[in-house]
């Protein structure tokens, strides 16, 4: 099953493309908390950056792993007042605290204040899904599904978007958007650009040279031969003016 | 000379100066509506803005070449069909110009960076018309400026028009700093004008494919900025060349002669100016961070081969001399020392750190308006007054000397330093209206529609003057 994301990434034909998600707003989607309670993102949001991602309690596949790692790496970065992580289950069958314990939290080690843990209401889950690309399908009595996770800024806008498991480079571009360091971001080009004249790569922040750059250089090698062709064809013009070259200044 | 040479240079002079004068024209209501004198909405903004921006690169330009193609009529049987033909592209090219924006609505600004000429575009027209515009003035001046080479190139190789013998000292022709700075001015025209080609060729083939295809946006810039920085820089020296031709005479000097000094610095300046719009590109990440350094390094040594030697020659030529201060001298002169100022304040927002600073600010426009409301244009000012003075009907009467300087002056350096007191207070440019937080963007807007008022009004004078004195040699 933890393939099956990746299989129907595949079956849909969509690869992900970061672009497609950057700074769209998402819904202020409401959900219902372990105290009964409804919010919506938006009460977390509007306060600090959300780190949200979706999951489901009885997931026998990617879930947990997917979650532990979330849960692992953000103890590395141990600035919790910043930011909040936000884990909602699209599952209207689904406890909260059934994503506790795929996050490896219990009754002993519960989650700290800044997660969240909510089921989705009905009326706002499919619009949420949709604008994080997160895709279901049901599949004898389970669902086989994507893992977004997403970078929620003040305005409700998709700072980052990853699909899958995280990499190292990702996970550091996300940490410094949360600490509020310099992210470069730039623009994944896709293969209809054929144009561009360096690849970068953001991970590791280094470029290597892509033939758009002939382009950039075009102009002054044109010239440089444009001046030569026109020396070699005023040649009998300067053998006949050879002799009156000397300027008169009639000024 | 050819009456048919005077007659075509005084065409260009009445036209660029009733061009220059509207193009003015839009520079004070934008100042206006930023000082909320008037009221002509954001959309309105951004199309003066864009006029108003290549309509001055563009007149400034046509403006140099006017002068080189007239002073190398002099020397040379220079090809008419050049200038004719760049004349009518330069009309079709400012029609078709303004129909994009004031028609069409389109208004990305006279950079037209990518990818914004597709969404600040008006109608769907709009981006179409206005590369049209671009690709029309770009073909007629391209054209210009190899009828120009080849012209030069009749007479001297190419290692000749260089004046690498004057460096080397091996025997030669003399050749005179004028066509040194031509030859080296007309190189760089051509190299920034083919990359303005390869740009609007890149913007077509985009449009065509309408969606399905586009651009690595780190390419267009580069090629954006190789074509107007290099452009604007050339143009200036187009203006130098002229100077280095009249400027002595005018001091009762000999000609200046291309020692070893003047062609090492010109042939530097050659390289090191196609270098300099790194400095463009300084937030540019993706890029490779050698470039930055260059483009740093390329814009403090950028100036300094033309500009000392230029700035030094005119102090020489000026000192103990018999200078008759004419209106022309009285520009060439203040000409050289505005940019050398505006030339300071360039190099101030091209070091990395400052650009960090002053990136958006007003001081951007400051450096770039000094040394060419102040200085290029004070130098192609300078070669209509001379032309007018030998060729027209009269001379210009002493009074109007003064008062059109006087005007022109004051009315330019008040409008520089409210820019560049904008750009000490962080006030942004390229925006209609400003903020609560800088809004002393708009007494220094005010302040700048006073001083630039001034200016226009030296400027009319000076046009109404020209017109008087030269109209009816246009029509004997």
């Amino acid at each position: 099953m933890c393939w099956a994301a990746v299989l129907l990434s595949f079956l849909l034909g969509q690869n992900p493309n970061e672009m497609d998600y950057l700074l769209r707003k998402i819904p202020d989607a409401t959900f219902k908390t372990s105290d009964s309670s409804a919010m919506h993102i938006s009460s977390w949001y509007s306060k600090k950056p959300v780190l949200l991602t979706l999951a489901y309690g009885r997931c026998p596949g990617v879930c947990n792993p997917y979650l532990l790692q979330i849960r692992d790496q953000i103890s590395l970065l141990g600035s919790e007042k910043q930011f909040q992580v936000v884990v909602l289950s699209f599952d209207a069958e689904d406890q909260p605290e059934q994503l506790w314990r795929l996050a490896g939290f219990n009754e002993n080690s519960p989650p700290p204040a800044n997660w969240t843990f909510g089921v989705l209401e009905e009326d706002t889950r499919a619009s949420l899904l949709t604008s994080l690309g997160l895709k279901t399908q049901m599949v004898g009595g389970l669902y086989e599904h994507n893992t977004v996770l997403a970078l929620i800024g003040e305005d409700g806008s998709i700072l980052q978007w990853i699909e899958g498991l995280p990499g190292t480079a990702q996970w550091d571009r996300l940490f410094k958007e949360l600490t509020s360091e310099f992210v470069p971001v730039y623009s994944t080009l896709n293969n209809t650009v054929w144009t561009s004249c360096f690849q970068y790569d953001p991970a590791s922040g280094t470029w290597r040279m892509s033939w758009g750059l002939l382009m950039i250089l075009g102009p002054a090698l044109i010239t440089f031969f444009i001046i030569i062709i026109l020396q070699s064809i005023t040649r009998n013009d300067r053998t006949k003016n050879n002799s009156s070259i000397l300027i008169q200044n009639q000024l | 000379m050819k009456t048919f040479d005077k007659k075509f240079t005084l065409l260009w002079l009445i036209t660029i100066l009733i061009v220059f004068l509207v193009a003015i024209a839009f520079g004070i209501t934008m100042r206006m509506e930023q000082a909320e004198m008037v009221d002509v909405g954001p959309l309105n903004f951004y199309i003066l803005m864009t006029s108003h921006g290549l309509l001055m690169a563009g007149v400034w330009f046509v403006a140099g070449m006017a002068g080189i193609q007239y002073i190398l009529s002099r020397y040379f049987e220079v090809p008419r069909w050049g200038s004719v033909v760049a004349y009518a592209c330069t009309l079709a090219g400012v029609v078709v110009l303004l129909i994009s924006t004031f028609l069409t609505k389109f208004h990305a600004g006279w950079y037209f960076l990518y990818p914004l000429p597709f969404y600040a575009k008006g109608a769907d027209s709009g981006p179409v018309l206005f590369l049209i515009a671009i690709a029309i003035l770009g073909a007629g001046w391209l054209l210009w400026s190899l009828v120009l080479l080849v012209t030069i190139l009749r007479k001297y190789t190419v290692t000749q028009a260089l004046a690498w013998h004057h460096i080397t000292g091996r025997p030669g022709p003399a050749v005179s700093p004028f066509i040194l700075i031509s030859f080296v001015s007309l190189i760089g025209v051509t190299a920034c004008l083919l990359a303005a080609v390869v740009l609007v060729i890149l913007y077509f083939i985009e449009l065509a494919r309408s969606g399905t295809m586009s651009n690595d946006p780190l390419l267009m810039k580069n090629l954006t900025f190789f074509f107007g920085h290099t452009l604007v820089n050339e143009m200036l020296y187009l203006g130098l060349a002229v100077l280095y031709e009249l400027f002595p005479k005018m001091a009762g000097k000999p000609a200046y002669k291309t020692s070893w000094y003047v062609a090492i610095s010109w042939n530097a300046t050659l390289l090191i100016v196609l270098f300099a719009y790194f400095h463009h590109l300084y937030m540019d990440f993706a890029q490779p961070v050698a470039f930055q350094f260059i483009g740093q390094v390329m814009s403090w040594f950028a100036p300094l081969p033309a500009a000392c030697v230029t700035i030094f020659s005119v102090l020489t030529t000026v000192y103990r001399s018999n200078m008759k201060w004419s209106l022309a001298s009285l520009l060439y002169f203040f000409g050289v020392m505005f940019w050398a100022v505006g030339g300071v304040g360039a190099i101030l927002d091209a070091v990395i750190a400052n650009n960090l600073v002053l990136h958006n600010t007003q001081w951007v426009p400051a450096h770039f308006h000094t040394y060419n409301l102040l200085g290029n244009v004070f130098f192609s000012l300078a070669f209509a007054s001379w032309f007018a003075d030998e060729y027209g009907s009269e001379k210009m009467a002493p009074s109007m000397v003064k008062v059109i300087f006087s005007l022109l002056v004051i009315g330019g350096t008040g409008f520089v330093i409210a820019f560049y007191l904008g750009g000490a207070l962080s006030v942004p440019r390229r925006v209609d209206m400003y903020s609560e937080t800088v809004d002393e963007g708009i007494s220094l807007a005010k302040m700048a529609v006073v001083f630039a008022s001034l200016y226009l009004v030296g400027m009319i004078m000076y046009t109404v003057d020209f017109t008087k004195r030269c109209a009816g040699q246009l029509f004997s």
